[in-house]
């Protein structure tokens, strides 16, 4: 199993379902391949620094995932007939980055069960203390 | 001992510049993402071409990892090949 990040941009054209349905398929298919998707995050509709296929505009998606190195061939392959797919990227994490992102996504558990917490305490100041713990890990962001 | 009074002569004329450094050195950063295309454009010209370490005082590992980050940037769009 090997750690990969994948970038990729879909026709800012497209409508939200569009969007949800690309995003569907390809974690499906990380998964369908004893994958498991760690992040995933949507960055929106952003200009391009350059223009891509006639494109002026993306929305860009952007995985985290954990899956066998056959899985990535598959990948490529579906990018490259899917449609709403004109450019992508896999990157395969180096040890360093392996680390930084397993911290990352201890500090979001952290995080989510931090803010579980107060919702059962009743008084006030736990809440408080929660919105201020909150508010750093949202500007890292 | 020639050689060092040259040295010395030739700083006489240098102009005073504060040491330049690394700073992913600086920082620790353990290291350079290519997403992070606000410190990446601190090390590309207006043109959009890289610049050299002897300008930024990075050190060759870091440039290394910047050149790699910055041609990972540009193949996604994120940063541009060339500004017109």
């Amino acid at each position: 199993m090997n750690y990969y990040e994948n970038i990729v941009i879909l026709d800012a054209a497209l409508e939200d379902t569009g969007i949800d349905a690309a995003e569907k398929r390809i974690t499906d298919l990380i998964e369908k391949q004893q994958g498991e998707v760690l992040k995933h995050e949507r960055w929106g509709r952003r200009k391009l620094s350059y223009e891509i296929n006639k494109h002026e505009k993306g929305y860009y998606l952007f995985f985290v995932f954990k899956s066998p190195p056959a899985a990535i061939k598959l990948l490529e392959e579906l990018y490259k007939v899917f449609d709403p797919v004109f450019k992508f990227m896999i990157i395969k994490l180096r040890k360093k980055e392996i680390i930084a992102l397993q911290n990352s996504l201890q500090a979001a558990e952290a995080k989510a069960s931090a803010e579980s917490a107060p919702e059962t305490a009743k008084n006030d100041g736990a809440k408080n203390d929660a919105e201020v713990s909150a508010a750093p890990a949202g500007a890292v962001e | 001992m020639v050689q060092k009074g040259k040295g010395s002569e030739h700083v006489k004329y240098k102009r005073f510049m504060r040491k330049k450094f690394c700073r992913f050195c600086a920082e620790k950063t353990p290291f350079i993402d290519y997403k992070d295309t606000r410190t990446l454009k601190s090390y590309i010209t207006e043109r959009g071409k890289q610049l050299p370490s002897r300008m930024t005082g990075t050190c060759a590992r870091h440039q290394r990892e910047l050149t790699e980050a910055v041609k990972r940037a540009r193949n996604i769009a994120l940063l541009s090949f060339m500004e017109k």
